[in-house]
């Protein structure tokens, strides 16, 4: 077991969140060591658009037939095996080949006790919670706009503000119009409109036109293209990067800061706590096999 | 030239096999060297038919991974679950020969499962009807296949399973982009009316129906990023 240098910050996975974290983190000057299990990805290797490769073999999520990931959804059971519906396995993360809808939480979905179970209205409803443990969120929807905010804006997300009428309140709308409907969309729109709702475009973290965020957002994320409407999002990365992922918009920014230690190919496999429980040593395989701490 | 592109040029039949030799020679590197790097480039098949001297487009001297005997109930089973009308069907496609290149690649944990059915379908064929599955009549093959597709031919284990499976990847040969081995000239496309995965569609193209033939890639070429 070799034992590493101390890092302020360790981030275990390099994805949607981390990319973000490793960003703030290293631009506030902190020492941060970024493990990632999987490799370093480049265009070439995410974006072909070759259906078999991505959607019918499920290439981003291969890597999950040869080293399973375990799951249960309560504590007493036991984890079994999974080989499906795996994240990606690479530095960047699903969000390389997320769908790309991009709306916020509505305010009511942080109350869901107070407003489904505490009014009475899941019983009204006959509905069976036994089991479930349904509680109201511990923040809401005000706390979070400035970060939905920043992530719209830094990111890259196409909408109208104020178009969805149960949306909460905005203090800014959206960076880019939205995307072109498409000839499905526009069907449905017009038969929702004649049966009296209120169809609206759902936000998408797709580049309608060429965009880099204005400050007072994060100036450094380079300058992404317009989506080509080539039609192929969901388990396709973007061939022209105009969708909203972390591999190409924070994380090179957070590398260049100098502060992120980005390790690929290494395995996080414990994370050792103190007494009082602050985790303070992570022990990961690195490349070569080799056990750090 | 990149190693890339003279794999590229090659299987696409713009360079030559003697040239093909040449260009990686003057690369510095080993024609095996060069056909794991297509493996890379996820066309397996397609180079191996080309070692085997074959037109690169997909057409296989001999079959990879099932028997010549495997793969002629294989080609009988395709040519009924896509049927050639006066469409192209399977057999133009390809189909069974994605299947098998499949078979000898990604899809190898599926080999067993194949080398039995096909058997145990061809013992079927030859006990009840007295000849082999290839042998039988269209009408006697969509009768066995109905049967199979419901469950009633025990003789099979897992028919159904095994029916739904076989459907599967030879949809999958139909359609899937040419590389594979399968979609051959791109008919399966051409049926469907699909384009292709175009790079993008600009304004006068977007919400109408793309009247142009398909094409398997197309667009500039990819630019780099790396973090």
């Amino acid at each position: 077991m070799r034992a590493d240098p101390v890092a302020d910050v360790c981030l275990i996975g390099v994805g949607a969140v981390g990319g973000i974290l490793a960003k703030e983190l290293g631009s506030a000057g902190l020492q941060v060591v970024a493990f990632e299990r999987g490799p370093a990805v480049t265009l070439e290797d995410y974006a072909a658009r070759d259906a078999i490769k991505w959607v019918t073999r499920v290439a981003l999520h291969e890597w999950v037939r040869h080293e399973p990931i375990t799951y249960r959804s309560q504590p007493d059971q036991r984890a079994t095996p999974r080989y499906t519906t795996s994240p990606t396995n690479s530095v960047g993360g699903a969000i390389l080949h997320w769908t790309a809808q991009a709306a916020r939480f509505l305010p009511a979905d942080f109350k869901v006790f107070t407003n489904e179970i505490a009014s009475g209205l899941a019983e009204r409803a006959g509905a069976d919670i036994t089991g479930h443990e349904v509680s109201d969120w511990p923040i809401g929807y005000d706390d979070l706009e400035p970060y939905y905010e920043r992530f719209e804006w830094e990111l890259g997300v196409s909408g109208r503000g104020g178009d969805n009428p149960f949306g909460g309140p905005r203090r800014r709308g959206f960076p880019m119009p939205p995307l072109r409907a498409g000839a499905k969309s526009q069907l449905f729109e017009a038969a929702c409109r004649r049966l009296g709702y209120h169809p609206f475009v759902n936000p998408s973290g797709i580049n309608s036109q060429a965009y880099r965020p204005p400050a007072p957002y994060d100036t450094r994320i380079p300058e992404r293209p317009a989506c080509v409407y080539c039609g192929h999002c969901n388990n396709y990365g973007c061939h022209v990067n105009a969708k909203a992922a972390t591999l190409y918009s924070v994380i090179p920014v957070a590398v260049a800061t100098g502060n992120v230690d980005l390790r690929t190919n290494s395995k996080v496999v414990r994370i050792s706590t103190d007494d009082a429980g602050r985790a303070t040593v992570v022990t990961y395989f690195d490349p070569e096999g080799q056990i750090h701490e | 030239m990149s190693m890339e592109e003279v794999v590229r040029a090659y299987l696409q039949g713009r360079m030559d096999r003697r040239e093909f030799i040449r260009a990686l020679g003057a690369l510095g590197v080993t024609a095996g060297a060069a056909l794991s790097y297509v493996h890379v480039l996820g066309a397996p098949g397609v180079a191996l038919a080309a070692t085997a001297g074959s037109p690169a487009s997909g057409a296989l001297a001999s079959p990879l991974a099932l028997t010549s005997e495997e793969f002629g109930v294989l080609q009988a089973l395709a040519a009924r679950i896509f049927p050639t009308t006066d469409t192209p069907g399977a057999t133009e496609a390809g189909a069974a020969e994605y299947v098998d290149l499949a078979l000898a690649g990604p899809y190898a944990s599926f080999l067993p499962r194949y080398r039995q059915g096909l058997a145990e379908l061809d013992r079927y064929a030859a006990s009840t009807i007295g000849a082999s599955f290839a042998a039988l009549s269209d009408a006697q093959q969509d009768a066995l296949l109905e049967d199979l597709e419901a469950g009633r031919v025990t003789a099979v284990e897992g028919g159904q399973e095994f029916f739904r499976l076989v459907q599967r990847h030879v949809v999958e040969g139909v359609f899937c982009e040419p590389q594979y081995g399968g979609n051959r000239d791109l008919v399966g496309w051409r049926l469907v009316g699909f384009p292709g995965q175009r790079y993008g569609y600009s304004d006068p193209y977007i919400n109408r129906v793309v009247e142009a033939p398909p094409i398997a890639v197309d667009g500039p070429p990819p630019i780099s990023t790396r973090v």
